[in-house]
């Protein structure tokens, strides 16, 4: 058997993406019933704020708001083992191009009307098919199995029929529709084709009266005419004939299986028509080996592309653009770039730039709280990772080179209770990080060592980002305080308007800033010159 | 809506007032009271239309047609209304039967039987009311009335209720058994489709058990059996419990209509007779919609009327091409009254009502707003101030160019200087936007400046007492007047 996949040109390829080491790095946010707050000493149970980030979740989807895109983009789709998909991050150049061909040929109208009406066809294929295994009567069962097995190969005839005449700018698409033309010219699924639709159109073609008289139920073969319902809505008074909704058709028997009366009426048809019920069975024995491996497995990887598409499609349409990021050899140049997090539950958003040479190996933000610092890394990192997966990222254009290992370590300001405690225990979450980012890692580090000294914090963090940057990581690091920038790091600030604190949520090469930390200070408690005169006044 | 007399899709809603401070600043609920009396869904009904004046002037005519065509057959229209009412009560009474309770669920088969009582009351009623439009000789002027009077004739024509009744008849035999035919051809995993229900009992056939040639019978050995049958027949009679409640909905409707709708007008021609029995003087609005202010003769206080039960003083006013009429003067001179006045007549020219005056030209306002600031709202604990402007600026928050504003005694709560200050900036700024304001004020000091001003868009009018000192309740056009509310109270009260 060939290998067949829209999400990896080869198997080689495929076992590779499974293997990633950095996954083992876990969200620290664990599900509300582990965590606990600790006040003094007493210890509280967490409230439910924290339970989108369980414990599978990577620290690093947790960290840059990944993880609740992809619930998002996830919704209603839980049953499908999709997340898996995004979490294999480590894929080569080929692999990610491969994607994005794929991902670009969806995104044409007449193609994603081709691929998805197939892929939802076979799906029904599929529970029709499960239907027939709960049913409790055998012609039961090989009804369903017969619907079902001939529902997905009038989805294969139609996907034939229609791909056609279509131009398909995507290798992986395109052996997907030839591997299928193949299988549909096998005498296997001809014959099967054929006997499947005799069976079919033999059970519907069986007609019955259904006569229910003083606790007498009386069953016989054809139909009767005449419309009761229809006459009755004739001859009653409206006074209105628009808004009316046409009565509910009547549906009998609503569960899957047959209840014990529908399976007496089965009964009685069996005994009326046992010709066509003996082609069914024969039928339901063709339906073995359906659908074939390689189509199941590509009705549920499309949905990878499918569910980002509607998400990206949603975000398009208020104006947001995506690019399909082109890999480089170390340079990063994004522009436009905006948290897709933040785009998904806001209206208003702002876009950055971010740019890198190969040589300068990262960034430094600095800036007053709450002026965009955080969403900035966190954009980045987003777009670092969609683009290792071969997925469009948010932003105008982007460039960047295809990382190895994401990493992030950000720390809970509001968890500082034992100082010394905390600081030791975020220096051992610090130490894995430090040995595996090796070459080609990318680490997002958020106000490190927010719970020790201003000159401790200086001198720690400067340390972690000389060694990050010397094993040949890439670092963004957010910081209230950093004495200076360590050499070949660039140093980027939140801008505010001047004299003002109003903020601009922009993020923009500049100078660190030597007052930010003391300003949103001040401002949390209330101490600015303008909040103070108005206090005062007030008090008066 | 199946019908529409009150041409309510024309009239502007979202830019009216508070409908509570409307009702209040005009006391509409003495007006409601002579037009609806004990009616309670009839002073619902004149109490909506009221709140939502018409700006459109086709649809005013219109409506002026149809209350010209209602008083005109007065007996006739106010049977329809009893004979509709009548129907819909009674409905609503079997409607009891049809709310699940706690403790059951009712099922279709009954709820189709209370429909069917429903549908026999309502047949009752539309056989009756299509009896007295067709024994109504007399022609109707209104478009609107002469198409419903059609659709009377037509829909509920003798053939069509005799029709329903004998179709009802025959849903009656489900009150007997379950019997029914059902036809069906079989589906995805064995199950019936296309099922058509072919009729209830068929007819001629007797009661007793036999089998037809091909028919095969299923013993129905045990409960579980019994039940699927039982679940077969009532998926079956739902779609005709649909077909039946719709029908019953749609009758339901016309008559609710029919009652709210002719409850206005006929609820303007009590008020009309209550206020011909006071000697006010009634007239027809003119309605000029390009003209830019209001004229009138001997405009009348329609509630100060009902309320006292004597016909008060009347103004004349004109301010054509004023935007703003400042009305100033002595304590208890009718200001406020006179404010009211134009209020209530503007209200009812524009719910397409006669006019308590004897003559009365006005444009259609967007819309209709009044501030009268009272000292009760006090509750909130804020200052008096605090309590007028929030109040005004919900006003800000919904007027629109192009409507009119009545003010009363606004910003008396300050002091003067600031009040002065307040009126300018808040006068000149609704003038800018092209809003009319009448202002009943004291705030003789910002009336005086505007007086000096000498501009051309500015009315003053001010209460005076005659000679003798006593109030005349007649505005006369004038300098403003310093009024010392106190000193003139004193004197009254204390004398000197």
């Amino acid at each position: 058997m060939r290998f067949h996949s829209i999400l990896f040109p080869s198997a080689a390829q495929q076992a590779k993406a499974g293997n990633c080491p950095w996954l083992s790095f876990r969200a620290r946010r664990i599900g509300a019933e582990e965590r606990y707050i600790t006040r003094g000493n007493k210890t509280f149970p967490a409230g439910k704020n924290h339970l989108t980030n369980t414990q599978q979740t990577p620290a690093f989807f947790a960290d840059t708001g990944l993880a609740s895109i992809l619930d998002e983009v996830l919704a209603g789709r839980e049953k499908n083992p999709l997340r898996n998909v995004y979490y294999a991050l480590s894929i080569d150049a080929d692999t990610v191009y491969y994607r994005q061909n794929v991902m670009r040929a969806l995104e044409q109208e007449k193609l994603y009307a081709l691929f998805l009406p197939f892929c939802r066809a076979v799906e029904g294929a599929l529970c029709t098919m499960a239907d027939g295994r709960k049913a409790h009567t055998p012609a039961q069962a090989d009804a369903y199995a017969v619907n079902g097995a001939l529902a997905y190969c009038d989805a294969v005839r139609e996907l034939l029929k229609d791909a056609g005449e279509l131009d398909i700018p995507s290798d992986g698409l395109c052996a997907f529709v030839d591997a299928v033309r193949a299988y549909a010219q096998t005498s296997r699924f001809t014959q099967a084709e054929t006997l499947l639709r005799r069976a079919q159109d033999e059970i519907e073609a069986m007609t019955f009266t259904l006569r229910i008289r003083n606790g007498m139920v009386l069953v016989a073969p054809g139909r009767q005419d005449g419309d009761f319902i229809r006459d009755t809505r004739g001859d009653l008074i409206r006074v209105e004939d628009c808004a009316e909704t046409p009565p509910r058709d009547i549906r009998l028997f609503s569960e899957l299986a047959l209840n014990p009366l529908g399976m007496r009426i089965a009964d009685v048809l069996q005994t009326r028509y046992p010709g066509a019920f003996a082609l069914l069975h024969k039928a339901a024995g063709a339906t073995d080996g359906i659908p074939e491996p390689f189509i199941r497995i590509f009705a549920q990887e499309i949905y990878f592309y499918d569910s980002f598409l509607s998400t990206v499609s949603a975000l398009r349409a208020r104006g947001l653009p995506f690019a399909y990021p082109a890999l480089s050899g170390g340079a990063v140049r994004l522009s436009g770039a905006y948290d897709m997090d933040l785009a998904l539950r806001q209206d208003k958003i702002v876009r950055n730039d971010c740019s890198l040479s190969a040589d300068e190996r990262g960034i430094i933000v600095t800036g007053a709280n709450h002026s965009g610092k955080t969403t900035y890394i966190r954009a980045v990192g987003q777009i670092t990772a969609l683009a290792a997966l071969g997925l469009p990222v948010p932003c105008e254009y982007a460039e960047l080179p295809l990382f190895t290992g994401f990493f992030s370590h950000f720390s809970d300001a509001e968890e500082g209770a034992a100082q010394q405690g905390r600081l030791k225990e975020e220096l051992l979450q610090l130490k894995p990080i430090l040995k595996q980012a090796g070459t080609g890692g990318l680490v997002l580090l958020n106000e490190m060592f927010s719970s020790t000294t201003a000159q401790d914090a200086q001198v720690l963090a400067t340390q972690v980002i000389g060694g990050l940057i010397g094993g040949g990581a890439r670092v963004l690091c957010v910081t209230h305080n950093i004495g200076h920038v360590p050499g070949r790091m660039v140093s980027m600030a939140a801008q505010v308007v001047p004299g003002s604190h109003k903020r601009l949520y922009t993020v923009v090469r500049a100078p660190v800033e030597i007052h930010a930390h003391v300003d949103a200070l001040i401002e949390k408690h209330g101490l600015t010159y303008g909040n103070i005169r108005e206090r005062i006044g007030h008090d008066v | 809506m199946t019908f529409d007399i009150l041409f309510f899709k024309d009239a502007a809603e979202a830019t009216q007032q508070e409908a509570g401070t409307l009702m209040d600043d005009l006391r509409l609920d003495v007006l409601l009271d002579a037009m609806a009396g004990e009616d309670k869904r009839m002073a619902d009904a004149c109490k909506r239309v009221l709140l939502r004046p018409l700006t459109n002037e086709k649809a005013l005519s219109a409506r002026r047609n149809v209350r010209a065509d209602v008083a005109a057959h007065e007996s006739l229209f106010s049977g329809l209304m009893t004979a509709a009412r009548e129907a819909v009560d009674g409905a609503a009474r079997y409607a009891e039967f049809q709310k699940p309770r706690y403790d059951h669920i009712i099922p279709p088969q009954k709820k189709f039987l209370t429909e069917i009582h429903i549908a026999r009351l309502y047949l009752k009623c539309l056989r009756n009311i299509h009896a007295m439009v067709t024994g109504e000789a007399g022609a109707f002027r209104s478009e609107a009335v002469q198409s419903l009077m059609a659709m009377i004739r037509t829909r509920f024509s003798t053939e069509n209720i005799a029709r329903m009744e004998a179709r009802l008849k025959t849903l009656d035999s489900l009150r007997l058994s379950d019997d029914l035919t059902l036809s069906a051809s079989v589906g995805q995993g064995l199950k019936p489709a296309g099922v058509v229900l072919n009729c209830l009992a068929e007819p001629g056939a007797s009661r007793r058990k036999h089998l037809r040639d091909n028919e095969t019978q299923i013993r129905l050995s045990s409960t579980t059996l019994i039940r699927n049958t039982d679940d077969v027949v009532q998926s079956a009679v739902f779609p005709l419990l649909q077909t039946m409640a719709h029908s019953n909905k749609s009758i339901r409707m016309f008559l609710e209509a029919l009652d709210v709708q002719l409850g206005f007008y006929l609820g303007c021609a009590h008020l009309r007779d209550r206020l011909k029995k006071l000697g006010i003087l009634l007239c027809e609005p003119e309605i000029t919609p390009g003209a830019n202010g209001i004229e009138s003769n001997a405009l009348q206080n329609a509630v100060l009327a009902l309320q006292e039960g004597r016909a008060p003083a009347g103004n004349d006013v004109c301010f054509l091409d004023k935007r703003l009429v400042l009305v100033t003067g002595v304590n208890q001179g009718g200001k406020t009254t006179f404010l009211r006045s134009v209020g209530l007549a503007q209200l009812m020219a524009q719910c397409g009502m006669f006019v308590a005056a004897a003559a009365y030209a006005c444009p259609l306002y967007v819309g209709l707003y009044t501030h009268f600031p009272s000292g009760e709202d006090t509750s909130r604990g804020k200052g008096l101030l605090d309590v007028e402007l929030h109040k005004l600026s919900g006003i800000v928050d919904r007027i629109r160019p192009h409507s009119l504003l009545l003010m009363n005694e606004t910003f008396q709560t300050t002091m003067p200087l600031d009040a002065k200050y307040l009126a300018e900036l808040t006068v000149r700024a609704f003038l800018d936007s092209g809003i009319t304001v009448l202002f009943v004020t004291h705030l003789y000091a910002y009336a005086a400046a505007r007086y000096a001003d000498h501009r051309g868009d500015t009315l003053f009018l001010r209460a005076k007492r005659d000679a003798d000192g006593r109030n005349t309740y007649v505005l006369q056009e004038g300098e403003p007047y310093a009024s010392a509310m106190g000193s003139a109270l004193y004197r009254e009260v204390i004398g000197g």
